[in-house]
């Protein structure tokens, strides 16, 4: 593209529509968590498309999962505790199965059902008043213009709750078989 | 596009890994170029169509490294079974800075067949992410883009995203392109002409609702293509 779309401004788009997010439940810690409060909390990983998520036992949503460190987090690496647990957490819920020449078998873990205990610092988005959020995450001002993002995730930022993991415990997982490609 | 390695914390390999981790990259670099380039010889083959629509417009997208589109690609490990990822984020002027994440975990993409599938995913990600933004712009009035212009709900997005995986599969020569565990077949070269259509929305649906958050919407795809 010889002028990418990029160079284009935006700040004259109209107002916004605000995207719903979901409300806790009462017996969830998300619920009375404050953003940016140390959490340690027991759930489940939840595989999406594009991110790592976390269901939290008491919880409906899922929250997205970071490391230490990593780029777009304001959490230094050195709070990461890289333990046995923490390998283990990580190995099984990114491990897949190399796909042969022949059939290609993508995001076929190597383990399912993967339980943890996490600890970590929770992120949460929020929209200021007087803005709405779009569909894709950003926010508009009343006279539409974009103003920011609020949540997490990949290609949107569906998710309200993030959570940056300082360290986990209690790992376990159950060992999934080779993928075998069914005939629809 | 621009190529570049982003490595991260958690999985940043030590210091004397980095001729290893240079020489990964550097395949991965070679592997994705070689894979865009077979796909886009493969599409301009193709007849037209909405897949052949669908394609042109991801790769196009992603354009060719050192054109400047801006649009960035970068390869890092990616948490949970992503094998790649889309931000598209905008500065204080608006002015977009769009990247595409690739994992160059062997398992994930481990051939050139692979990142061109994934990248395509990606790259209709981005085409459509960019739409909905220019369809906005050019409206001035987001309520009346809203009636007239639908937005993508989070399944049609990952939809579309399939869609254009299958039929990149489909022009690659893949003989099947499945997920789930081999359960939610995509694209399988076995399939007769006639079938194809449904079997593709059939096995895309089944994967796409069986992700957390991505409840089923019809149609399927709103949008013309």
């Amino acid at each position: 593209m010889n002028k990418p779309a990029w160079t284009l401004f935006l700040s004259l788009i109209g107002s916004a529509t605000a995207v719903a997010q979901n409300q806790p439940d009462a017996a969830c810690i998300l619920s009375t968590a404050k953003n940016g409060q140390t959490i340690t909390a027991h759930g489940k990983a939840v595989q999406q498309p594009h991110d790592l998520g976390f269901r939290v036992v008491g919880c409906d949503d899922v929250v997205i999962l970071t490391y230490a460190g990593d780029q777009d987090t304001d959490v230094p690496a050195d709070r990461l505790r890289r333990d046995e647990h923490l390998k283990r957490f990580q190995k099984f819920t990114s491990a897949v199965y190399k796909s042969t020449t022949k059939d290609i078998c993508e995001q076929c873990m190597q383990y399912g059902d993967v339980e943890a205990t996490l600890t970590g610092k929770l992120e949460i988005a929020t929209i200021p008043p007087d803005t709405t959020k779009d569909q894709m995450g950003f926010l508009h001002d009343a006279s539409g213009k974009i103003v920011g993002t609020s949540g997490f995730g990949h290609p949107t930022r569906m998710f309200k709750y993030r959570l940056v993991i300082l360290s986990a415990s209690d790992v376990k997982a159950r060992k999934l078989p080779k993928p075998r490609v069914a005939n629809p | 596009m621009a190529i570049r390695s982003k490595p991260n914390a958690m999985h940043a390999p030590p210091a004397s890994d980095d001729k290893k981790c240079n020489k990964q990259f550097n395949q991965r670099a070679r592997d994705l170029k070689n894979g865009l380039s077979d796909l886009q010889k493969k599409v301009d083959k193709m007849k037209d169509g909405p897949e052949k629509q669908r394609l042109e417009a991801s790769l196009t997208m992603l354009g060719t490294e050192g054109d400047h589109n801006g649009v960035g690609v970068a390869f890092s490990t990616l948490d949970g079974s992503a094998a790649g990822r889309t931000d598209l984020n905008l500065n204080a002027s608006g002015q977009a800075s769009p990247l595409i994440t690739l994992d160059p975990d062997s398992g994930k993409n481990g051939s050139s067949t692979t990142l061109a599938i994934n990248a395509a995913h990606e790259g209709t990600h981005l085409v459509d992410q960019t739409t909905e933004l220019l369809h906005a712009y050019n409206e001035l009035s987001w309520p009346n883009w809203i009636a007239r212009s639908p937005t993508l709900s989070d399944f049609s997005l990952e939809y579309r995203g399939y869609q254009t995986s299958a039929w990149a599969a489909q022009a690659l020569g893949v003989p099947s392109l499945a997920y789930d565990g081999g359960s939610s077949v995509i694209w399988n070269s076995s399939w007769a002409a006639a079938d194809r259509q449904t079997l593709i929305d059939k096995g895309i649906t089944q994967h796409v609702t069986s992700i957390p958050g991505h409840p089923e919407t019809t149609p399927h795809n709103p949008w013309p293509n």
